[in-house]
């Protein structure tokens, strides 16, 4: 019973991780239908420029908002200097761009930290609780803290504001966000934005436990595109649940099964999906350029 | 093209035997064993480039996962030449038969899928054979590396690293160069190259598009697979990391520098790519923060300046460019 | 030769075709017509199989075809053309041809690699006989030509000769005038009834009241997925229905031609 709840505890904290990732993913999607498999990267950057900060005697809290900003820039940057240009490529032409964007931006973070891993502290000092003989890292819990306070946030701006509902019409129906004042540029900036923010955020609450490096970013991009899909390309719902179901699955399956198999599981249970329902157990919201 | 304009047919058999000409002459202008093995490498893995192109470029499909047919076809002739102690010239109709085999299962279920949902499935598939090539370690010797892979015996002699090796390599590219063209210029060709332009109108003229990419797929697999044989009697080990999501990526560069819809652009991509590599790494020598990371640089930095400026590759836009000015041969309509 | 029985296509909750029945008879031209939104591009993709219908039976020469993939009705003699125009833009003309053509040669991908003597022949052999179907439609001057290249009118007589190349038993236009000027819909007129007179059945849907009351045999009338007239054009444009259908203006202005 204790190795089942420790697995559930594992598998949801690097759900909720995944998840934001896949968030991150569905937002930018939502608005351009560009799939960017550099999203990891940004959980990484997070990760990386929050210790190199803190490594400076930075205050933590000064070091999180730079980071956060600095990513957010990031994110910026991207779409201002790569995706407007590249707007009407075909998806397999993105694809490759956005994998160039990700080793471009693993490769320079090679060279600039070295190959090494590192560590950040856990935001708070306290032993690790105990519930029902499972030891649950401190950390986990602020992870999936974080994590609910992002969907809330989210949520709250997307359905509350309006800059939420200018954002959700343009994801839509471009052409009539268009037709009504809504520029698709600003929303596809403020897409890049948000999602640089979000990956930030995930690498900081992520980097006590996962000992950052600069390869950090593939497998957690990969991992939160699988979610991604899984919820359906385009939902946000989907994305949570698609986040929480891989990081479950990944941690009962190499729990239980092989701790050395347990990307091969994941992946597997990935294609099995892809295999059962294309566009993902919620259904791809838009008929876009990338399921056709 | 499945029936030339004359002038351009002329040209493709020139090109040709300048490409023979170069592959045969290369070794002797003086290069060193590194350069050596860079072009020996350059020729296989041109041959896994080529048939990712005629994947990407003709079937209209990506692959994300084609180091997993490369290292199959390696890890197969190295279990079948060492540890079952046969010929390696079994292990090549192994590390030929095996990846088609495996393609054939993973096509069928790839077959329906497309795009994004495409790339992910091969991308998942590429991850779940590099982890069983680590996890099974009773059958490749898992991370630290299969050893004792014996070297090739063509009548009696061995063939040898260095340039023997070269040669042996680059007669295998020019047959896999020569044979994919065939394809292309042929009713295959022409039914290929129509589900990439539009699936739904090749469906209507009666070409079976999932045979089709499935046969391509299969295709693409078994090159691979060939070339993981030629690497594995190459080195005396090898070892998962040579096989993973970085060499997916590399060919993937390669392809999409060159031209994926041709099949001398994936050749001039490997080519280009290696180039690099080699500068890269002479750079590094005299250079101190030059580091063999840089390689992943300039390879992302080169995949997204392509995709920008340059999408459909080096080797077509260079043909657009040549057409413009040697209209003689070619007729342009006047309407 | 071609039986739509009681076809029945919905998508999600809105039914395009409601419990559609007709018959084509063999060498005859038939028209598909009714107002925007009737239900014809759904009927056009349940024939040609893009489409499985949710409820019927399409026969094809006492054979079932609802269901089929698409490249098998090609094979069993049924091609088509496309209203928005699928052609192989990075291919030339004669090679969109020789795609048509494709069902009629069998050089497989072993016998192409090795590059035999029987394929060159067969190579030969088919760009012989799909130069003459680019003959046919007049664009022998242009076979070179990348399509991507071309301008609307010639791409539509293109997408005539690819399927054309097929050697189809029946033909199905999907508004092949759409988009010409007078001129050019008059050689498609001819075109098509060349086509009739080579003993290909034809069946077009369109919206050039012209061309269809000039050249067809008979016609079906859609409306609002409900089949409401078939007959012959006199007969059709002197029917109630159709005329109430269209609020009588491209009908009345046929009749008065």
């Amino acid at each position: 019973m204790g190795d089942l709840i420790q697995f559930i505890m594992t598998g949801l904290t690097i759900g909720s991780i995944y998840e934001i990732v896949a968030l991150g993913f569905v937002t930018i999607y939502s608005v351009t239908k560009i799939i960017n498999l550099a999203q990891g990267e940004f959980v990484m950057l997070g990760g990386m420029l929050m210790i190199t900060f803190v490594g400076m005697g930075i205050p933590f809290v000064i070091a999180f908002i730079l980071t956060l900003i600095m990513v957010t820039i990031i994110g910026w940057v991207l779409e201002f200097a790569v995706f407007r240009r590249v707007k009407d490529a075909d998806p397999i032409s993105l694809i490759i761009l956005t994998i160039g964007i990700a080793i471009l931006i693993r490769g320079l973070a090679s060279i600039g930290w070295g190959k090494g891993s590192f560590r950040l502290e856990s935001f708070t000092a306290h032993a690790p609780l105990k519930i029902f003989n499972a030891t649950i890292n401190i950390q986990s819990i602020w992870v999936m803290c974080i994590m609910l306070a992002v969907v809330i946030f989210l949520y709250i701006m997307m359905e509350k504001t309006i800059l939420g509902k200018a954002f959700r019409g343009t994801s839509d129906n471009p052409v009539a966000a268009r037709l009504m004042g809504i520029s698709s540029v600003k929303m596809a900036t403020l897409a890049f934005m948000l999602s640089g923010g979000l990956g930030a955020l995930a690498g900081v609450a992520i980097a006590p436990i996962m000992f950052p490096s600069y390869d950090l970013g593939i497998m957690l991009g990969i991992k939160g595109f699988s979610a991604a899909i899984f919820g359906g390309l385009g939902s946000a719902p989907g994305a949570v649940i698609g986040g929480l179901v891989i990081g479950l699955v990944e941690s009962l399956g190499g729990g239980y099964i092989s701790s050395g198999l347990k990307d091969a599981i994941t992946f597997s249970f990935v294609l099995l999906l892809l295999l059962i329902r294309p566009s993902g157990i919620l259904g791809e919201k838009s008929v876009g350029k990338g399921g056709l | 093209m499945a029936v030339q304009r004359k002038g351009v047919k002329k040209l493709n058999w020139i090109g040709f035997i300048i490409f023979l000409l170069i592959v045969l002459i290369l070794p002797w202008l003086g290069l060193n064993s590194f350069l050596m093995t860079q072009a020996t490498f350059a020729g296989i893995y041109a041959i896994i480039a080529v048939g990712l192109g005629m994947l990407m470029g003709y079937a209209g499909q990506i692959s994300l996962g084609q180091a997993a047919f490369y290292g199959v076809g390696a890890y197969t002739t190295a279990v079948v030449s060492k540890t079952f102690g046969l010929s390696p010239w079994i292990g090549l109709i192994f590390a030929i038969l095996l990846p088609a085999l495996v393609a054939f299962i993973v096509g069928h279920t790839m077959a329906r899928l497309s795009g994004y949902y495409l790339a992910m499935a091969t991308l998942a598939f590429g991850i779940i054979v590099s982890v069983l090539i680590v996890e099974w370690r009773s059958v490749t010797s898992g991370a630290s590396g299969f050893y004792g892979i014996p070297t090739i015996q063509l009548f009696g002699t061995m063939i040898k690293q260095g340039l023997p090796y070269y040669y042996f390599v680059w007669f295998f590219t020019v047959i896999t160069v020569l044979i994919s063209l065939n394809i292309v210029h042929s009713r295959i060709g022409r039914a290929l190259r129509s589900i990439h332009d539009s699936e739904i109108a090749a469906n209507s003229m009666g070409v079976n598009t999932g045979k089709y990419k499935m046969q391509i797929f299969i295709f693409s697999a078994m090159l691979a697979g060939l070339a993981g044989w030629l690497f594995a009697h190459m080195s005396y080990s090898i070892s998962p990391g040579s096989f993973g999501l970085d060499a997916s990526i590399l060919f993937l560069t390669m392809v999409v520098l060159g031209g994926a819809t041709s099949v001398w652009g994936a050749l001039i991509g490997t080519i280009l790519i290696t180039a690099i590599n080699i500068f890269v790494h002479f750079l590094g020598n005299n250079v101190s923060f030059i580091t063999s990371d840089f390689e992943h640089v300039m390879n992302g930095l080169i995949l997204v300046l392509v995709i920008m400026f340059m999408p459909k590759g080096l080797f077509p836009s260079l043909v657009n460019v040549f057409r413009k000015k040697t209209p003689h041969l070619v007729k342009e309509s006047t309407t | 030769m071609l039986r739509v029985e009681n076809v029945t296509q919905s998508f999600g909750g809105i039914v395009a075709n409601k419990d559609i029945s007709f018959q084509i008879v063999e060498n005859s031209i038939v028209g598909l017509i009714g107002p925007n939104g009737a239900g014809k591009s759904t009927l056009f993709n349940v024939i040609s199989a893009i489409y499985k219908p949710t409820k019927g039976k399409i026969m094809f020469n006492g054979k079932r075809i609802d269901g089929l993939p698409p490249y098998r009705i090609a094979t069993l003699g049924i091609s088509r053309t496309f209203q928005n125009l699928q052609v192989f833009r990075n291919m030339s003309v004669i090679e969109n041809v020789m795609v048509g053509y494709h069902t009629n040669s069998k050089t497989g991908m072993i016998q192409s690699a090795l590059r035999l003597p029987r394929v060159l022949k067969e190579e030969e052999d088919v760009y012989t006989k799909c130069l003459q179907f680019v003959k046919f439609v007049g664009l022998e001057n242009d076979i070179e030509i990348l399509a991507g290249n071309l301008p609307l009118g010639k791409l539509r007589l293109l997408e005539l000769a690819r399927a054309l190349a097929v050697k189809p038993k029946l033909l199905l236009l999907d508004e092949i005038a759409a988009g010409l000027n007078h001129n050019e819909t008059k050689k498609m007129s001819g075109l098509i009834k060349s086509i009739k007179d080579k003993g290909i059945t034809v069946l077009v849907v369109e919206h050039d009241m012209d061309l269809v009351m000039g050249i067809c045999d008979s016609i079906i009338v859609l409306n609002q997925g409900e089949k409401i007239a078939e007959g012959t054009p006199y007969e059709i444009q002197q029917d109630e229905a159709v005329i109430k259908a269209y609020l009588g203006e491209e009908v009345k202005e046929s009749v008065a031609n």
